[in-house]
């Protein structure tokens, strides 16, 4: 049971947090204003928040944001897709995987950013290699975590089902896709993290825009309150794409909530 | 009696598998029939290929040879004629109570108004009103049975086969859940075929108890208790009810002990 005064002391909890980061910017601030910092290295939180505060009113920002996010969701998508397709395909039906089990796990030791060259040898510069090689991070947790989740459905829900007179059919909808769900969800976890690295790293090298782009760039004409702004942005996004996948998650598998809910109640 | 053909035929049914260690033979030549609103429960040693005989039944499996018929059908599929409760009970832990129990009942039926009146009646029987949004996981024990009778309930079946439903329950909700089924059993006519560790329940319960030999099982002794079903509780501590008991618990003794599996039929 939670004490009484839960929510007080949550909220004591989070005025100590905010003071510390406070504390921390505070004496920052001041080790740069009195020159101990280098200002070509790490500049001044003032002059990170001038200069995000900036580029985001001028608009040449939220294009590279945009131009990032499109990215990372469109290979995402398709890579996370084909990847649950091929669990499906491979993880019922047992020949499928014999003959082709085998190469994705040749294939996925290699990490998605050393295909960075290869991708812009096939695809060129913009992009599609982008689309390629988040898909392509994508794809294997998306893969790896399905066909994990098929192999440890229980037979014996499958036998009740058909039991109680159900199809395959309906098998598929209401026994195999809720039971593959919570670790399904977990790969798209990992992989929409993976594609965000991916894409950051793909536009450092291999893009005309973008964030990885931009903080590239900046850092060439020494801008370095851009570079960092764009490291502020890089972060921020990479949460909201997490609890995005959170979102979804508490939307899609509500049963998931109330069992860790009655985990914790008996501890 | 109008209908005099049993519901359920066991015609010479024979189960063996391969292993590495050479063929297991499971089941050694069982034949029985059920009867329409009868309630039969099934008694033997651990391990002697009772859930095996319920699988066949369920049609789960396929015997080795032999047959199992209901309706003169034979069985080849599992279906909603005879459904199964299992011994972990099966319940979908990712549905509430009411999408559990409407879980069959919308494959059979259509009629959304009918579905839901059907799936009340059920919910109101076995006092599960008011937990339509729960998860089994928040359910006790008792009530995760409840459920997982009513699922099986709602599709108003031939039969229910039920392996070994309350082995998890403590012995006073084990009681009341006997005679729950009990009740039940009686007031709807259906015919149930029930697997039991239970001597006890066994004869609370049933019209006739099967006991099975070790494994390969073969059907050692039929006990008919003509006693008029529903039982009160007052019934287990009757003359009548310790001398089956002790009878059934000579025969599971003998069978315990003996090496080789000499089948001495009796009637008591």
């Amino acid at each position: 049971m939670r004490p009484k005064n839960y929510p007080l002391k949550k909220l004591g909890r989070f005025f100590k947090r905010v003071f510390i980061i406070i504390l921390f910017l505070l004496l920052w601030e001041i080790s740069a204003k009195f020159g101990l910092l280098n200002a070509q290295i790490l500049s001044s939180p003032s002059e990170i928040a001038i200069n995000l505060f900036q580029s985001l009113f001028a608009g040449n920002l939220l294009i590279d944001v945009v131009e990032s996010v499109k990215r990372v969701l469109v290979g995402f998508s398709f890579g996370s897709l084909i990847g649950i397709l091929f669990a499906l395909i491979l993880g019922l039906n047992r020949r499928s995987q014999e003959y082709f089990g085998f190469i994705i796990e040749i294939l996925r030791p290699i990490p998605p950013i050393a295909w960075i060259p290869i991708a812009i040898l096939w695809f060129g510069v913009g992009d599609a290699p982008a689309y390629f090689l988040v898909g392509l991070g994508a794809f294997f947790p998306a893969f790896t975590n399905t066909i994990k989740a098929i192999k440890k459905i229980e037979l014996n829900y499958v036998y009740q089902a058909l039991s109680l007179g159900a199809t395959k059919f309906i098998i598929f909808k209401k026994i195999l896709i809720p039971l593959v769900l919570p670790d399904l969800m977990t790969g798209l976890r990992v992989g929409l993290g993976v594609g965000w690295i991916i894409v950051i790293t793909a536009e450092m090298v291999g893009a005309q825009s973008g964030l990885g782009y931009m903080i590239q760039l900046n850092r060439i004409m020494l801008q370095t309150p851009n570079v960092i702004a764009g490291m502020v942005v890089i972060g921020i996004i990479g949460l909201s794409l997490s609890l995005l996948i959170n979102f979804i998650e508490n939307l899609i598998i509500p049963w998931q909530r109330r069992i860790t809910n009655i985990e914790k109640g008996n501890r | 009696m109008i209908e005099m053909q049993p519901l359920l035929k066991i015609n010479k049914i024979n189960m063996h598998y391969e292993s590495s260690k050479g063929e297991i033979r499971v089941l050694k030549n069982i034949a029985f029939a059920v009867n329409h609103g009868e309630f039969l429960c099934i008694i033997g040693p651990n391990g002697c290929g009772k859930t095996t005989l319920l699988h066949i039944i369920a049609g789960f499996l396929k015997p080795s040879s032999g047959t199992a018929s209901i309706k003169d059908q034979i069985i080849d599929s599992p279906g909603p004629d005879r459904p199964i409760i299992m011994q972990d009970l099966g319940l979908f832990y990712w549905m509430n109570v009411w999408d559990n129990v409407i879980f069959g009942l919308k494959i059979k039926n259509k009629d959304d108004n009918k579905i839901s009146k059907t799936a009340n009646l059920w919910l109101n029987k076995l006092g599960l009103i008011g937990f339509e949004k729960q998860y089994p996981f928040e359910l006790s024990g008792g009530m995760k049975q409840k459920l997982a009778i009513a699922r099986a309930f709602v599709l108003d079946p031939e039969m229910l086969i039920l392996d070994e439903p309350f082995a998890n329950l403590d012995a006073q909700t084990r009681e009341r859940m006997q005679e729950n089924i009990a009740d039940l059993a009686f007031s709807t006519k259906k015919t149930i075929l029930m697997v039991t560790h239970s001597i006890d329940e066994a004869i609370f319960l049933a019209d006739r108890v099967i006991v099975l030999t070790e494994r390969p099982a073969n059907i050692k002794e039929i006990i008919n208790i003509p006693l008029e079903r529903p039982r009160k509780s007052e019934f287990r501590l009757t003359e009548h009810f310790l001398k089956i008991k002790k009878h059934i618990y000579e025969v599971l003794k003998l069978e315990n002990k003996e090496e080789n599996h000499v089948s001495n039929k009796k009637s008591l």
